[in-house]
């Protein structure tokens, strides 16, 4: 995901689409035990043809995912 | 009134090795036997004058007769020729019932009219069965008359039991021949009833309180009222059937299943299988010396679809073990019928989709080895981490 000016847009499934509205944030911060917890920042976009993308960042080493 | 046919050829096995055995020699003289499994299957009449029977094991046969002449049972061969003596009836009759190899009977009703002269039927009858294999036609009005006329036709030849001779034809026939199992055929002997005429005076009453019904029918048969009619072969012209010879014989299983499938392309493409639906698949094999190999497999589903037939043939090929390097290969689609759209229910029938599934997943596992198909199951429907909500399993019914 990056910001150009005031567009944002996600680049997903080799294709950049317009971030219309973030409709939500939030965190998740779990399984602080392992050795590897959890850590992500969920944001829930809303793309330019009217989808609606997951993705989230991964706190620890800053990649991005999301959830088709 | 009814008229039935028998055609016979007294132990066919027997029969059939006489036929591919050298000229010259005196076959009704020799002491021959066809073994299986190393059994005593047929035996000559003159290796049963040495006291060899059918069922012996042959060790135990040739320590009674040293010389005993023994041949292999070839029940590809006595297949093919059962199947000849059932199609030489049925140029005159479309009923038709191979009773047992080699004893195939046929309903006369109707066939006046084309064969006025009997002997003329006979004709037609004897000159498309197989010559060389003597067959013997017995007409009757019942069917155990027709079984004792083709006993005591000379082979090649018929014979007739009138109406109105059965009675005393019948008389004299040894109580042997009836339709009865072994054991109450030698109970019969030990009463002292050994002519078909000795057991008609008796009541049939206390025939039955001896034998049980099957007593009564056979009380029946030696009156010359045998009940039991002809129970025709279901007429089947929805068949194709597609052949291949191979030389030499394949030994490899990989070639085996080529040669099937190439055998299953030719069979969909002959006229009567375009645009129809097949629900029995028959595959026969024969191998170098005349041994059988035959599977059937019924599909749940009848189908034309090249892929499913043959994702059903392959499976069969797979786990086949056949008894030698196969030198004919055979493939029969069977219960052809008109192709249609499958019927859906008003309401979603679940549990039929997931029988078919089931049957598809089925076939891939035989073919991969294991099932390629995953299955999404919830896990931790209420976990905040997306991925841990459902997990993919190993779909196995």
């Amino acid at each position: 995901m990056r910001r150009s000016g005031e567009r944002m847009t996600v680049t997903w499934r080799g294709r950049e689409h317009a971030v219309v509205e973030v409709q939500e944030v939030w965190r998740l911060a779990e399984e602080w035990w392992r050795e590897e917890p959890l850590e992500r920042t969920y944001y829930q976009l809303l793309l330019d043809g009217g989808r609606l993308l997951t993705v989230f960042r991964d706190g620890r080493n800053g990649h991005w995912f999301a959830h088709a | 009134m009814s008229t039935v046919a028998c055609l016979l050829v007294p132990d066919l096995p027997l029969a059939v090795e006489r036929t591919l055995r050298p000229a010259g020699a005196d076959a009704g003289a020799e002491a021959l036997v066809v073994v299986a499994e190393g059994r005593v299957v047929s035996a000559s009449v003159a290796a049963q004058r040495r006291h060899v029977r059918p069922g012996q094991p042959l060790r135990e046969a040739l320590a009674r007769a040293p010389l005993l002449a023994v041949a292999e049972l070839r029940p590809a061969r006595v297949a093919r020729e059962a199947q000849a003596l059932a199609a030489a009836f049925a140029a005159v009759s479309p009923l038709v019932e191979p009773a047992a190899p080699g004893e195939v009977y046929a309903d006369l009703r109707g066939t006046e009219a084309l064969y006025p002269d009997r002997q003329a039927l006979a004709r037609v009858v004897l000159a498309a069965a197989p010559g060389a294999l003597g067959p013997q036609l017995g007409i009757a009005p019942t069917r155990f008359a027709a079984l004792v006329a083709a006993r005591r036709a000379p082979p090649g030849a018929g014979c007739e039991i009138a109406e109105e001779e059965q009675r005393a034809a019948l008389a004299e026939v040894p109580t042997g021949w009836l339709p009865l199992p072994a054991e109450s055929l030698e109970r019969l002997g030990r009463l002292g009833l050994h002519r078909c005429g000795d057991l008609a005076r008796m009541p049939r009453h206390a025939v039955e309180a001896q034998f049980g019904p099957a007593g009564g029918l056979a009380w029946l048969a030696a009156r010359g009222r045998d009940p039991r009619g002809v129970l025709p072969r279901p007429h089947e012209p929805q068949r194709v059937v597609e052949h291949v010879q191979m030389q030499p014989p394949l030994a490899s299983r990989e070639a085996v299943v080529r040669s099937t499938e190439q055998l299953l392309g030719r069979a969909l493409r002959q006229p009567h299988a375009a645009q129809r639906v097949v629900r029995v698949l028959h595959l026969r094999t024969e191998s170098d010396d005349e041994r059988t190999w035959e599977r059937t497999q019924t599909l749940k589903e009848p189908t034309a679809d090249r892929d499913r037939l043959w994702t059903a043939l392959r499976a069969q090929l797979e786990r086949a073990e056949f008894p030698g390097p196969i030198a004919r290969l055979e493939l029969e689609l069977e219960g052809l019928g008109a192709e249609r759209g499958r019927q859906a229910g008003l309401f979603r029938d679940h549990r039929r989709r997931r029988e078919q599934l089931d049957e598809m997943v089925r076939h891939l596992k035989v073919r991969y080895g294991r099932s390629p198909v995953g299955r999404v199951v919830e896990v931790e429907p209420w976990s905040r981490i997306p991925e841990r909500r459902h997990a993919l399993m190993d779909y196995d019914p």
